[in-house]
């Protein structure tokens, strides 16, 4: 579920690519990048889609898609 | 759940944190060291250069830990022009791996009690002060009080975030890293540290050839993502580099991270708590290089804990000591050396090339830094343009 006030995009990653390297985690401004052992998380609800994340990534692996186009479960 | 009482906790098993928590045992203090990783030392996210000035103070030279001892820097310029220059103190690439678990064991020697495998959920806060951490250690919850927290928890410090601290780095002032360890190359010079230079190669960085033997190299690069046009990531530059200079090379690791860039943070402290390392933006500006530095610093953050613990008093008022310190040791330079990186960063080409040239006809080992500048200056006036807002600041 996303926050239908606000997101037309969401960011999205690509887990076959990243490398969980954290280089994400401290450009992001409300900290949204969430950096587990073994896998990245967005947390959508914090994401304020400013894409700053995007170029950083050193693998491409961060990409956006419409918002629309997404179906979330709140886990 | 587990509750834990200590004088510093440490949080981040990296070459600060680690000198942070020998320097506080030697101290006197009751120390905690606790890294979120299964194995300090690994991942390694670093080029593995290591200058040998000043690091007898906290663990030995050992052979386990050195790859490669290095003779001379070559810089290489967009045209493939190069210069060498040689190294002003004695240094080598390093194992990361075996180094950093030394150092952190140096820790526990000096009577540090060292944990891997922890991982802090969040600060503990009370009036203000950060009195501590939450934390999930080796699979059990655990509740640390501690009189002062250092976090040397890297580029992506949670730590300072979580304490309330400004420190989200600009863009600009961040650098996005990839790298190879290459197996299986003919190096020319193994003893030989590269640097190449060019919008090309590494727009708004730069790449590197770092042996680690004479088959075997850290291969790797830097960009600055608002000196990039192309939409390329850092490891699709990687491998066009690669593929020029070493087309038949095994990978035999790859590394990636990000490194701030900017000069030290404004504010590296707070009550009971300092920040150390990458954390604090305390790399050198222009390389991207931090081990010596984050050691430096922690040494000083451990220091200053020690004497404000012994006062009673560890406000963030008595802590401002270490900033004060960093400041005067290191902080102005990396301060200009951000402002250098700012105006080598517009390079274009052709005055890397230019540069290159005239450094090449230079007795560079005979000369001082300043020298070099004069030399560099007479040649090229133009260069004073660029370097106007360096010198006299506020331009």
């Amino acid at each position: 579920m996303t926050n239908p006030s606000r997101s037309h995009i969401l960011i999205m990653v690509n887990r076959d690519r990243c490398g969980i390297c954290g280089c994400c985690v401290p450009v992001c401004p409300p900290d949204a990048m969430v950096l587990h052992d073994a896998h990245l998380d967005i947390d959508h609800d914090t994401c304020t889609e400013c894409l700053k994340c995007i170029p950083v990534c050193p693998t491409n692996a961060l990409y956006q898609v419409p918002a629309d186009s997404v179906l979330l479960r709140r886990t | 759940m587990l509750r834990e009482e200590y004088d510093l906790l440490v949080v981040g098993g990296g070459p600060g944190g680690s000198t942070a928590a020998l320097v506080g045992a030697r101290e006197g203090l009751k120390v905690l060291l606790v890294d979120k990783r299964q194995e300090i030392g690994t991942p390694v996210r670093c080029a593995e250069a290591l200058g040998f000035e000043q690091l007898e103070p906290y663990i030995a030279v050992d052979d386990r830990w050195i790859a490669a001892w290095i003779d001379a820097f070559r810089i290489v310029g967009p045209s493939g022009k190069s210069v060498r220059v040689p190294p002003t103190s004695p240094t080598a690439v390093v194992e990361r791996k075996i180094f950093d678990r030394e150092l952190a064991n140096e820790a526990a020697r000096a009577g540090a009690t060292v944990r891997a495998m922890t991982r802090v959920t969040d600060v503990i806060r009370q009036d203000g002060y950060v009195v501590g951490a939450k934390m999930i250690s080796l699979g059990r919850e655990m509740e640390v009080r501690a009189k002062i927290t250092i976090a040397a928890d890297g580029a992506e410090s949670q730590i300072g975030r979580w304490a309330g601290m400004k420190t989200t780095p600009r863009l600009e002032e961040y650098y996005s890293a990839a790298q190879y360890l290459l197996g299986g190359i003919r190096l020319e010079d193994p003893r030989e540290c590269q640097y190449h230079v060019g919008n090309e190669v590494a727009p708004g960085g730069y790449a590197w050839v770092f042996p680690k033997g004479p088959d075997k190299a850290n291969v790797g690069l830097v960009i600055t993502l608002t000196h990039e046009k192309h939409g390329r990531s850092a490891q699709e530059y990687l491998n066009a580099f690669v593929e020029r200079l070493y087309p038949e090379a095994s990978i035999l690791t790859m590394n990636l991270g990000g490194i701030p860039v900017g000069g030290t943070l404004k504010d590296i402290v707070g009550d009971g708590i300092m920040l150390v390392g990458d954390a604090a933006h305390q790399a050198e500006p222009v390389t991207g290089g931090g081990i010596n530095l984050a050691m430096f610093a922690g040494d000083m953050a451990a220091k200053v804990a020690a004497t404000a613990i012994r006062s009673g008093d560890w406000s963030r008022k008595k802590l401002e000591a270490y900033p004060a310190a960093w400041n005067k040791e290191h902080g102005r330079a990396v301060g200009a050396m951000a402002k250098a990186r700012q105006i080598v960063l517009k390079f274009e080409d052709k005055r890397y090339d230019k540069l290159v040239d005239l450094a090449a006809d230079l007795p560079l080992d005979k000369m001082s830094a300043t020298d070099i500048i004069l030399a560099v200056l007479r040649h090229d006036p133009s260069l004073l343009l660029y370097a106007r807002g360096f010198i006299i600041p506020g331009i």
